[in-house]
């Protein structure tokens, strides 16, 4: 992964490493690199990452970039190059192995960092949802008719019909165009419409067995499935 | 002045044995342990003597909290728990009483000392990333925060209110503008990859920190610890520094 080293005054201040394409840096917090500093523009260049270079283009700021002391409008960028941008410099790597691991997971104590505390949070919220329910539950996120379904029939249809359990929006999605059917202790989710399409977590799907937490849309409708203990 | 920092000896006598010499050696002023006498190796007695003897100021870890049975061992992985249930077993009167008088925290120069985190020092949660190292860093005033629990050693600073991040290296200067976490490693049980033991110097008039590692013989350690039946993985993992 690129990494780029923010220096001021000679001395490296952050580091930054990158999965992104393409980063922003200027005098604004909104920028991903910010150079406060008033010889800096609140936009005043791009870098854009390919697989081994960088390219830096100046948006034509007021004070201008500098690549190794040269001023310049684009320039690719080679290993240890030096970007100058009003007091800043900031030094070019290609390739840094993203180190942000500070510890090996497997402390003595059950883990309770930050995340962990939201993530059993998330699951104790998830846990009172499906014990109220008695069953798995689907929470509408997006264009959904109800904020929860309960999963407490073999078979739960979606679409744009009469007469389904989960009615959907979409300009393609057929009458009936998915089913979630119970099978034991776990749910299949199955795409049966012709036009219209069903994803999870972002991928087309056919047929699937649903898992905690999967992100369901079915046309424009989105619904994230929360698995009770369904026995 | 230079000053030392040391923690999670876990029992170990050999690896401290190694690191003490050292602190002779390199003519400290004062010795600071962060925490973790006791729990995994076989001498938690022989441990918490020295260590009474030789720091000026002693932390209070989850292990030693645990011994005096100040937490619930439910919250530890197994082996932690099997090695707590041994070294409870092990532990003379006159340890435990040298163990009660350990210290949460301590602010000492420029530096705040804690086992775990600034955040919350008796949940001992851990820093795992730069996320858990960001959030912390709001919780001391001090330039730097030496922590030890995870046994694995780092550098990470921070300058001003820009993101925190890893310093690449295991010697820093201390400058201005810059506040730091340093995780210290562990003398006892390394996780880093490393078998030898960590501990830390910081020479206040040149201000600069540097983690010290020392080889020691950690297949006498071993053999203790299979005669007094220790679980296998915490054996192991001495050669191994995982």
């Amino acid at each position: 992964m690129p990494e780029i080293l923010v220096k001021y005054e000679d001395k490296v201040i952050e580091r930054v490493v990158t999965q992104k394409k393409r980063i922003s840096v200027g005098r604004t917090a909104d920028n991903d690199i910010v150079l406060d500093n008033k010889g800096v523009s609140r936009k005043h260049a791009t870098i854009e990452f390919d697989a081994d270079s960088a390219l830096v283009i100046d948006n034509e700021s007021l004070n201008g970039v500098f690549v190794n002391n040269r001023k310049v409008t684009e320039e690719v960028l080679k290993e240890e190059d030096q970007v100058t941008i009003g007091k800043f410099d900031l030094v070019y790597h290609p390739d840094t192995p993203k180190e942000t691991k500070l510890a090996e997971f497997d402390g003595t104590m059950v883990l309770k960092t930050r995340r962990q505390r939201e993530l059993l949070e998330k699951d104790k919220q998830a846990k009172e949802l499906t014990d109220l329910a008695g069953a798995s539950v689907l929470l509408g996120e997006a264009n959904a008719e109800r904020k929860q379904y309960a999963l407490s029939k073999p078979v739960i249809t979606f679409g744009k019909g009469k007469f389904v359990n989960v009615p959907v929006k979409g300009f393609l999605v057929s009458r009936i165009q998915t089913k979630i059917i119970k099978d034991k202790d776990e749910f299949v989710l199955v795409n049966v419409g012709r036009r219209g399409k069903t994803r999870v977590n972002g991928e087309r799907v056919q047929q699937y067995r649903l898992r905690n937490d999967d992100l369901i849309e079915v046309g424009r409708s989105v619904f994230r499935f929360v698995q009770g203990s369904d026995k | 002045m230079r000053y030392g920092f040391f923690s999670d000896v876990h029992s170990n006598l050999e690896a401290l044995n190694a690191v003490v010499a050292d602190f002779q050696n390199e003519k400290l002023e004062r010795v600071f342990f962060l925490g973790d006498a006791v729990g995994y190796g076989p001498d938690p007695n022989e441990c918490t003597s020295i260590i009474d003897q030789v720091a000026d100021v002693k932390l209070m870890g989850n292990h030693d909290y645990a011994a005096l049975g100040l937490i619930e061992t439910n919250l530890f992985n197994e082996y932690a728990q099997k090695a707590m249930e041994l070294t409870k077993r092990l532990l003379a009167e006159k340890s435990l009483k040298v163990l009660s008088g350990f210290v949460m925290d301590h602010r000492f120069d420029e530096s705040y000392l804690v086992h775990s985190t600034p955040r919350e020092p008796q949940e001992w949660n851990y820093i795992f990333d730069l996320d858990d190292a960001e959030e912390n860093f709001s919780f001391f005033s001090k330039q730097m925060c030496l922590i030890g629990h995870s046994h694995y050693p780092v550098i990470v600073k921070k300058y001003n209110d820009r993101h925190c991040f890893l310093h690449q290296g295991t010697s820093t200067e201390i400058e201005k503008d810059f506040k730091y976490i340093i995780n210290i490693g562990s003398v006892g049980q390394p996780r880093d990859g490393s078998n030898q033991a960590c501990y830390l110097i910081y020479d206040a008039k040149e201000r600069v920190a540097s983690l010290r590692r020392l080889p020691y013989d950690y297949k006498k350690t071993q053999a203790k610890m299979k005669k007094r039946g220790f679980p296998q993985f915490l054996i192991d993992r001495l050669a191994l520094g995982r």
